[in-house]
């Protein structure tokens, strides 16, 4: 099936009611934790896993990808409206998003955000089709070294791109892979790290994991500054058209920020919320006038929000096309097929072609619905952030505990959940981002079995696992991101010493 | 030092992370066992562990800068933590439906800003629209207890 063909195919599956229904629910579920300085996407995303299982893994996907790249356009509205994010991704709108709201453009920002994101969002569907197919067709060279050294590098990659310390980042990577050897062992049924408990013999349920490190501890960060209520910049419909110059001024952004975030989502590491820091960098160096920046330049709000768009659809790139998640919500979208049984990698689009094809037009046809949630629809989002964040905090956490005890009616799955919340609320005074401990979870049972798989065929021989040539460049990869800056320093530093000493 | 005393915390867990692997079969590297892989992550943990520590000690920017929150903000964390443990500790013994009562009553009166008769009604409603939707459209066995 052809790209074009697949889209049609993919349009026919998205446009069912039920199919058209789970769209509408997941860009709605996703604009409003968006919005809401909460939960956040990834929390709600592992919130609605459960109730996805009693759908088709085609409308489970397409539901939980709405919820995805639906929180990005809600997380811009409070932004511009409140000065607060409701998700990292839109952290950097806020900088010159409120400054418009306070000089009575907030409908401008508002309208520039939804329509940039919706074309992000389209273009990056565009994205999606020409390279999950070719990436998957290089992916067919893959055997279990290639797999070990993709795991390898990603988790790298994404410890030097993860904020803060890299070494803090790999202290999360390695207890990541740690959670993931708890259980039976897959090839001999070796009970590992069980203590003696049946339950634990299963291994720990990621989902409980993300609802902790990302829901539970959100909302104890949220009770410790006090759940204050909101102060709302008001809007009014007939304020939401930009004036010429204002669409002038976004349009070159808005395309920047698209193709940026597509290529930032395609790598390892927290891809949306990085994609609108390198989107705002490059708007300013290309202005002619930066000094603009940060009291309310448009192109401020349109690049950013553009590329945290974009980035959503290049996120899905990997994991569909080589079943490799680069990211918390990525996992739990592999995490959603894994539970019905497909295997995302090279032969997914060729097995599964209504799930993938599916997926991909729901896409196209959510952004779309958000674009119409909004912009004629902002008022009625904003509202509900006028409800006492108390009573949504305390309504979040009993969402987690009753969603976390239905993934397998298990108490051990709600003392999972407590544990991280608290860990989770431990990292965040630490100021450290837990997202390398959540994709190491999801790649350690993969690299363990491909790195088996590798030693049992190569009968002990390492130079199997390093010197092919697709792993060698993986590793080589990985090892320059990981270790080049420190190496650079050290060399600047060793060179300023030693003319220092010549002079 | 003080404030980075929590690197040392993650050296302990990798320390004991890796001793309780060593004592899984560890095979050879031709047939390598269960305990094979998760001696490798041991090791790297402790490597990594250590070299966080160090840059502590060393003053090296490593995280957790920031000062302890106010007693009262502790407080509000404390009675959230203490609401989930309550909630898990209690669900076997008297259900979803009066657990999940009490826990968003308790919580959203001590977390503040609600009336009682908003408080009553909340809780109410979050525990009846969690369990129709869980237990009964998603047939979720949530526990019942003596009622």
């Amino acid at each position: 099936m052809g790209p074009l063909e697949g889209l049609v195919y993919g349009f026919g599956v998205a446009l069912t009611p039920g199919n058209l229904f789970a769209c509408f629910v997941g860009v709605l579920v996703g604009t409003i934790v968006g919005m809401l300085p909460g939960i956040g996407p990834v929390g709600a995303m592992a919130l609605l896993l459960p109730s996805t299982f009693v759908l088709s893994p085609t409308t489970a996907l397409i539901m939980l990808a709405g919820i995805y790249y639906g929180s990005m356009y809600g997380g811009s509205t409070t932004s511009i409206l409140v000065n607060v994010p409701g998700e990292a991704a839109s952290v950097v709108t806020a900088i010159d998003g409120y400054q418009m709201a306070r000089q009575g453009r907030a409908g401008a920002a508002l309208a520039v955000s939804a329509v940039g994101s919706f074309i992000a969002g389209s273009l990056g569907v565009l994205g999606i089709v020409l390279f999950a197919g070719w990436l998957a067709e290089a992916a067919l060279q893959f055997g279990p070294p290639e797999y070990f050294a993709l795991s390898v590098a990603g988790l790298a990659v994404l410890s030097r791109l993860t904020g803060g310390s890299v070494l803090v980042s790999l202290v999360m990577v390695g207890f990541g892979l740690a959670i993931g050897t708890v259980g039976m062992e897959p090839i001999s049924g070796y009970r590992r790290f069980t203590f003696g408990s049946v339950q634990l013999s299963q291994g720990l349920e990621l989902v409980p994991i993300i609802m902790g490190l990302y829901g539970v501890a959100e909302v104890l960060v949220l009770a410790e500054q006090g759940l204050r209520r909101s102060r709302i910049v008001p809007v009014a419909l007939r304020e939401m058209f930009p004036t010429r110059e204002e669409w002038r001024r976004s349009s070159w952004p808005i395309a920047r920020g698209s193709v940026l975030g597509f290529v930032t989502g395609l790598v390892p590491g927290p891809a949306t919320v990085l994609a609108t820091f390198l989107a705002y960098t490059v708007e300013r160096r290309v202005s002619k006038t930066p000094e603009r920046f940060g009291t309310g330049a448009i192109e401020g709000v349109a690049g950013p929000e553009a590329a945290n768009n974009g980035a959503t659809a290049g996120a899905m790139v990997p994991l569909l096309s080589l079943g490799i998640p680069f990211s918390p919500a990525t996992a739990i979208l592999l995490g959603a097929l894994v539970i019905h049984g497909i295997q995302p990698g090279p032969m997914f689009i060729t097995n599964q072609p209504a799930v993938f094809w599916g997926v991909v037009a729901s896409m196209y046809i959510g952004n779309f619905l958000l674009l119409i949630l909004n912009l004629p629809l902002v008022g009625v989002f904003v509202s509900i952030l006028r409800m006492p964040q108390a009573m949504l905090s305390t309504f979040v956490l009993l969402l987690c505990l009753v969603g976390a005890f239905s993934l397998s009616n298990s108490m051990l799955d709600l003392w999972v959940l407590v544990a991280t919340g608290l860990l989770g609320y431990v990292f965040r005074k630490l100021s450290i981002d837990p997202a390398p401990l959540i994709v190491a979870v999801v790649l350690g049972p993969v690299m363990e079995k491909t790195l088996r798989q590798t030693l049992f065929m190569a009968h002990g021989d390492w130079r199997l696992l390093v010197f092919r040539p697709i792993s060698l460049t993986l590793f080589v990869i990985g090892a320059l991101v990981l270790l080049g800056p420190p190496l650079a320093a050290a060399l600047r530093r060793r060179t300023r010493v030693s003319a220092a000493v010549g002079s | 030092m003080r404030g980075r005393a929590w690197t040392l915390g993650f050296l302990g867990a990798a320390g004991a992370y890796l001793a309780a692997s060593l004592t899984f079969p560890l095979g050879s590297v031709a047939k390598p066992g269960p305990g094979f892989f998760p001696v490798g992550v041991g090791v790297f943990l402790c490597l990594v562990a250590a070299a966080v520590t160090t840059a502590a000690m060393r003053g090296v920017p490593v995280g957790g800068e920031g000062g302890a929150p106010p007693a009262e903000a502790r407080g509000r964390v404390a009675a959230t933590v203490g609401g989930l443990v309550g909630f898990c500790l209690l669900l076997p013994w008297i259900g979803y439906a009066v657990c999940a009562f009490l826990f968003v009553a308790l919580l959203l009166r001590y977390l503040g800003g609600v009336g009682w008769l908003g408080v009553l009604v909340t809780a109410g409603l979050s525990a009846l629209v969690t369990h129709y939707v869980f237990g009964v459209i998603l047939g979720v066995p949530l526990p019942r207890g003596p009622f």
